[in-house]
C-alpha cells in the first residue's frame, strides 16, 4: 500500500488499484498477537479489591481481584496455573474496557 | 455367466473405483490431517446403514487446461439421505481428496440437487465443507455453482433446518453457504473459514497472521459468532448434531409431539441459585436447568457473547428456545453481540414453532464509546425487532433486574410477551436506584449538609419505592410475581394455554430488520 495525495494504491494479485479509504478503516486497529501475559479488563469498572500480590503463584480458577461493573460485582479468577508478574491497577481504580490489569506467566510457557 | 451377473459385476467395478475418491494417497494424506474421508463421516453421523448415495457416477465437463483428459471420482462430493435418530435426513459432503474438494459446475449440481430434494420432502439439510474453493479450471462456471447454492439456502431458510459442518478449509465465497444457513458446527484445528486468507492479507495490507488464528473454530466460536458450536473432534461434533436435531422440527410446519416428561434434577434448586443481592453474580444456565426436563440444557454460541444464553432445552416434554441475560458475564448486559446473537436465535425459533422463554435479570446496555461506535443502536434494534415480529407462544420470567431500555427489550409486555411474571425479589424500573436517586433527588442531595448520607437515603427510598416487581404489577405490565419454586409450573401451564395461539399481522411482502 501507498499513498498519493489521498488515493491508495493497492497492489494484489500482480494488479495496482487506486481507490481512496473510509476513515473507519484509516483508524482500525491492526491485528497483533495477543499477549497471553496481559490480563484486561473486558468491561469499564472499578477495582473493589485485590487478592494476589505480585510473585504470587495462582492456578486455574483461582480468585485473582473483585471487579464492579454495571453494579455486579465480578470475581476476576486465573485463567491458567501461572505467577503474578505485575499488577498495573490497585484498589478504588476506575478501569476503561481493555485497560491493562495484570501480567499473569504461564506455567507452561 | 449370466448378463445379469456380467452387468452386476461391472456395476461393483465402477462403484469400488468411484467411491475410492482420490485414492489410497490422498485418503492417507486426509487421515494424517486428522480428517475422517467424506464418506466414512456421513456413515459415522447417520444411523447404521441408512445411507443412500446418488450421483456417485456423475463426471465433471470442465474442457479447458488439460482437464478433458481427467476423471474426477463423483465430481469431489458425495451426496444423498439417509436417517439421523430415526428421522430422514438429506446429506451432501465435499470429498478432499478429489481435486481438494474444489467447487465445479457438475460439484455444485449434485449439491443443488440434494437440496432441492431436501426442499421437497420437507427434511432437514446437513452440508459437510472441506473444499479448497472455487475450481480455478472451470472458471465462471464454478462461480455460478456457488451462486445457485447460495440462492437455495436463501429460499430453504425458515422452511427446512440447514447444518453446516465445516471440516476443513471453507475460504473464499465459499463461505456464504454455512454464513446463509442455520447452525454452523466447527471442529478444533480442522475448521479453517475466511474471505481472504493469510497469504493475500499480508501482500495487500502487510498485516501478518496464521491460519488458526485468522479463522479457527476457536475464532469463530468466541469471536466472530460465524460459528455455533465447537467441538474437539469430529465424532464429538457429529454427536452434537444428532442432539440438536432432537430439539427442532423436520421443518417450518411440523409440530413434534411431546415426548415423555421427565422432572429436573433434584440437585437444582431454583429458589438457591440467584443471589439476593442484586450485585452478586451467577450462572443463569443453572435456572435453566432448574426448569427443564431431566436439568437437560443444548446451549448454542456457548463461548461467544456468552452475557446472552441461548439454547433448547424441554418442558413438560415441548422443545422451547431459552434466551437469558448472564448476570455472570459482562454483568449479563445487552451490547451489539448479545443482541444479535439472542435477535438471530429469536427468528430461527419463531420460523419453527418453537416458544420462547426468555429470563431477564440484567442492568441495561453496556455503556462505551466503543459500544456506541459498533453501532449499538442498530444492532440492539435487532432485539426489539425479533421479539416483536415473533408470533410463537413467548413467556418472560424477571428473575431480578430489569432496568431501562433492557426492560422494554427482552420480551416485555409492551413487545407483546404472552405472559410475564416475576419473582419477589424483581426489581422493574426504568433505571437503577442509585442513577435515579441522583437525577430525582439532584437539588436534595447537593443541597443537604451531608451530600453522602443524603444520596443514601434518598437511593433507600427509591429502592424501597420503585425496585420490586409491584409498581409493574400494579398497570398489569406483568400477569403474576410467582414463588420461584413454581417457575416451571407457570411456564408448562403458558405453553399448554397458548398451543393455538393465533396472531393477526398487517398484510405486508416483509418487513425490514435492522440487519
Amino acid at each position: 500500500m501507498e499513498e498519493k495525495m489521498g488515493i491508495l494504491q493497492i497492489h494484489a494479485e500482480g494488479r495496482k488499484y487506486e481507490t481512496v479509504l473510509t476513515q473507519k478503516f484509516l483508524e482500525r486497529k491492526v491485528w497483533k498477537e495477543p499477549d497471553r501475559s496481559e490480563q484486561r479488563s473486558v468491561i469499564p469498572g472499578t477495582v473493589l479489591e485485590m487478592y494476589v500480590k505480585e510473585g504470587d503463584t495462582v492456578k486455574k480458577g483461582d480468585r485473582v481481584m473483585l471487579y464492579e461493573a454495571m453494579k455486579m460485582h465480578n470475581v476476576i479468577t486465573a485463567p491458567f496455573d501461572g505467577t503474578v508478574r505485575k499488577i498495573h491497577v490497585k484498589e478504588g481504580d476506575v478501569l476503561p474496557k481493555d485497560a491493562l490489569m495484570i501480567n499473569l506467566d504461564s506455567d507452561k510457557e | 455367466m449370466s448378463l445379469l451377473s456380467r452387468k452386476i459385476s461391472e456395476l461393483q467395478e465402477r462403484t469400488a473405483i468411484a467411491v475410492q475418491g482420490g485414492g489410497e494417497k490422498a485418503i492417507a494424506k486426509q487421515i494424517a490431517m486428522g480428517k475422517l474421508p467424506a464418506r466414512e463421516r456421513i456413515s459415522k453421523l447417520l444411523d447404521p446403514d441408512s445411507f443412500y448415495e446418488y450421483d456417485l457416477f456423475i463426471e465433471h465437463d470442465a474442457r479447458e487446461f488439460g482437464m478433458e483428459k481427467k476423471t474426477l471420482a463423483g465430481d469431489g462430493v458425495v451426496i444423498g439421505t439417509g436417517m439421523i435418530n430415526g428421522k430422514p435426513v438429506a446429506i451432501y459432503a465435499q470429498d478432499f481428496t478429489v481435486a481438494g474438494g474444489s467447487l465445479g459446475s457438475m460439484h455444485a449440481r449434485k449439491i443443488t440437487k440434494i437440496m432441492d430434494y431436501a426442499m421437497r420432502m420437507r427434511i432437514p439439510l446437513i452440508g459437510i465443507n472441506d473444499s479448497g474453493g472455487a475450481r480455478i479450471q472451470e472458471g465462471v462456471n464454478s462461480l455460478a455453482g456457488y451462486g445457485e447454492i447460495f440462492f437455495r439456502n436463501t429460499m430453504a431458510s425458515g422452511v427446512i433446518p440447514q447444518i453446516s459442518v465445516i471440516l476443513g478449509p471453507c475460504a473464499g465465497g465459499a463461505v456464504y453457504s454455512p454464513a446463509l444457513t442455520d447452525y454452523v458446527f466447527v471442529v478444533d484445528k480442522i475448521s479453517k473459514m475466511f474471505i481472504t486468507g493469510p497469504e493475500v492479507i499480508k501482500s495487500v495490507l502487510g498485516e501478518e497472521i496464521d491460519m488458526e488464528s485468522l479463522g479457527g473454530a476457536r475464532v469463530h466460536s468466541e469471536i466472530t459468532g460465524n460459528a455455533h458450536f465447537f467441538s474437539e473432534s469430529e465424532e464429538e461434533c457429529f454427536a452434537q448434531i444428532k442432539d440438536l436435531l432432537s430439539y427442532i422440527p423436520a421443518h417450518n410446519s411440523e409440530k413434534p409431539a411431546p415426548i415423555k416428561s421427565r422432572e429436573p434434577l433434584k440437585k437444582f434448586r431454583i429458589g438457591e441459585i440467584v443471589p439476593e443481592e442484586p450485585t452478586k453474580p451467577y450462572d443463569v444456565r443453572d435456572v435453566i436447568r432448574s426448569l427443564t426436563d431431566g436439568s437437560e440444557f443444548f446451549e448454542i454460541q456457548e463461548k461467544w457473547a456468552s452475557n446472552i444464553v441461548i439454547g433448547y432445552g424441554r418442558i413438560e416434554g415441548r422443545t422451547v428456545g431459552f434466551v437469558a441475560n448472564q448476570p455472570l458475564v459482562l454483568a449479563g448486559v445487552l451490547d451489539c453481540d448479545s443482541s444479535d446473537k439472542a435477535a438471530r436465535f429469536i427468528r430461527y425459533c419463531d420460523a419453527f414453532e418453537i416458544p420462547i422463554v426468555t429470563l431477564e435479570d440484567m442492568p441495561g446496555y453496556l455503556p462505551g464509546v466503543d459500544q456506541e461506535h459498533a453501532g449499538v443502536i442498530r444492532h440492539g434494534a435487532k432485539l426489539l425487532y425479533a421479539y416483536s415480529e415473533a408470533s410463537v407462544p413467548k413467556i418472560t420470567i424477571i428473575l431480578r433486574k430489569a432496568y431501562g431500555g433492557g426492560y422494554i427489550a427482552m420480551n416485555s409486555r409492551h413487545l407483546r410477551a404472552d405472559f410475564v411474571f416475576a419473582w419477589p425479589m424483581a426489581e422493574i424500573a426504568v433505571m437503577g436506584p442509585e442513577g435515579a436517586a441522583n437525577i430525582i433527588f439532584r437539588k436534595e442531595i447537593m443541597e443537604a449538609e451531608d451530600p453522602d448520607a443524603m444520596r443514601r437515603q434518598k437511593v433507600q427510598e427509591y429502592k424501597d419505592k420503585f425496585a420490586n416487581p409491584y409498581v409493574a404489577a400494579s398497570k398489569g405490565y406483568i400477569d403474576s410475581v410467582i414463588d420461584p419454586g413454581d417457575t416451571r409450573k407457570y411456564i408448562a401451564h403458558a405453553l399448554k394455554i397458548s398451543g393455538d395461539k393465533t396472531l393477526k399481522r398487517p398484510n405486508k411482502k416483509h418487513g425490514i430488520p435492522p440487519f
